[in-house]
């Protein structure tokens, strides 16, 4: 099938997605090559920081991650 | 940053047998014997070794890869207790819709009776209320003799707690969490001075665990071409003792299935000289332990594209990038252009994030969990348009680059 243009893609910048914004109460940008240990992730309680990432050795701050969904503000991955 | 200008590509035969076919791998890999697929389980390993046959039987050479998951899965022996007497009577609370196990909790199997504690009263011997849990609060309140620790937590839109197998360092008591309502009223009691009693277990335990990721090789590539890898999850978070399903049908075998449907439609449609292959990754839910494992070893200058949910897309697909990916997320755009899919940045903490911190260019990309990580994410949540939408935008992703490379 060819596909035709549509109203699809990216809303917004493309570089945009390098560093996105918390969406419902989860979860906060990724750990990037720009990002230092101490780059708070998200003001929101999930994934905490990169060095929380990287001590829990987990895509995220386990320890965030638990609180965000014990919270029940529910989390992503 | 714009996109490179190319034309549409044929993204292949979207057609309902499609749709039919992914639902056919969400329902087999949700199904009961099965178990949630939690990792480390035979549940896990079942469904590990009907995705090797499932590939093979498109034409990959398909195997498996394990590795040690030390310290990091929290598991239920059985299911906890959580009792409440006032003067009104006793309360039998019901396990993920009034209470659950709260992952620092200590292992604690048998029943603990004690009076309910403000957390500034008499905390000795008591459950203690508290507003939210701090491990240094958690080992205070073990020294002075409290009994174990309650919190509040909310509840998902159906009114069920998420169930999760990953968290913090256990502590020194039983810590449960019930529903923010029943805190409010166990609160209350306290400060009325009425009889206030919990009984309760919490029997959640942290186990060492083999996992197994599955492979599965279309296409080797020729030396400095192109070589993309799709990944999905297939792990859960298993089924609770006694027989509660969790069968993870959009978080994340809706992932699983639009991958293997990709791979399958772009096997027939790419040059001869690009490389394909799928990693269905395990032990996601146990903190992406599977795609840590695959990164070390991966191919230097593999794009990786992975699908976390894809069971009900709502305005637009959540993309998140690392690493270095612009000429991949350009593809993407344009893709999703060409699609209709809408996109978005947005965080997909999930195993992309693995294979950008070794180094690759990786984007992962969301289309919805309803029900997440509770009993309610069953496979009729899994929208086919939605596997539909997702097989169309990673075809057209993976075509562009092929074209552009």
């Amino acid at each position: 099938m060819t596909t035709t243009p549509t109203a699809g893609g990216f809303t917004g910048e493309l570089d945009q997605a390098f560093a996105p914004a918390a969406a419902g109460g989860c979860c906060g940008s990724a750990p990037s090559a720009t990002a230092t240990a101490e780059t708070p992730a998200a003001t929101s309680p999930c994934c905490g920081t990169a060095a929380e990432a990287t001590e829990a050795g987990s895509c995220c701050g386990t320890a965030a991650k638990a609180e965000a969904v014990e919270a029940g503000k529910g989390c992503c991955g | 940053m714009t996109s490179p200008t190319v034309g549409p590509v044929a993204t292949g035969p979207t057609t309902p047998d499609a749709a039919g076919r992914m639902h056919a791998v969400v329902a087999r890999l949700a199904a009961g014997d099965f178990q949630g697929r939690r990792v480390g389980t035979p549940g896990g390993k079942g469904a590990a070794a009907w995705l090797v046959s499932h590939l093979e039987s498109l034409g990959a050479q398909a195997f498996t890869d394990s590795f040690p998951v030390r310290n990091a899965v929290k598991e239920l022996s059985a299911i906890p207790v959580l009792r409440w007497t006032t003067a009104s009577g006793k309360q039998n609370l019901v396990h993920r819709q009034d209470f659950a196990e709260h992952l620092a909790s200590a292992y604690t199997p048998g029943l603990v009776t004690g009076p309910i504690a403000a957390p500034d009263g008499a905390v000795a011997g008591a459950w203690v209320l508290e507003p939210s849990y701090n491990a240094a609060r958690a080992a205070e309140l073990a020294d002075v003799g409290a009994a174990g620790i309650v919190l509040p937590r909310g509840t998902d839109d159906a009114g069920l707690m998420p169930k999760m197998i990953a968290g913090p360092a256990a502590c020194p008591l039983p810590v449960l969490s019930v529903r923010t309502d029943l805190f409010e009223a166990m609160t209350a009691t306290v400060h009325s001075g009425q009889p206030s009693e919990i009984e309760g277990s919490v029997p959640l335990r942290t186990v060492d665990v083999e996992g197994g990721n599955v492979h599965g090789i279309f296409r080797t590539p020729i030396e400095g071409s192109l070589s993309v890898l799709l990944t999905a999850h297939f792990d859960g978070v298993g089924d609770d003792p006694g027989g509660v399903r969790f069968p993870a049908a959009c978080d994340n075998a809706s992932g699983v299935a639009v991958v293997v449907e990709t791979a399958q439609r772009l096997h027939g449609l790419l040059p001869a000289e690009v490389g394909l292959a799928v990693a269905l990754l395990d032990a996601e839910e146990a903190g992406a332990h599977g795609s840590a494992h695959h990164a070390t070893y991966l191919a230097a200058g593999t794009l990786v594209i992975n699908m976390d949910g894809a069971a009900q897309l709502h305005q637009a697909a959540a993309v998140e990038a690392s690493g270095p990916a612009h000429s991949l997320l350009a593809a993407l755009d344009q893709a999703g252009r060409e699609t209709g899919v809408a996109l978005r940045g947005q965080a997909m903490p999930s195993d992309n994030r693995r294979y950008a911190a070794a180094g690759f260019a990786a984007v992962g990309i969301g289309m919805g969990m309803p029900g997440y990580q509770t009993p309610a994410e069953t496979p009729n949540r899994v929208e086919a348009a939605t596997l539909l939408a997702a097989a169309d935008l990673i075809t057209a992703t993976v075509l562009h680059l092929s074209r552009t490379a």
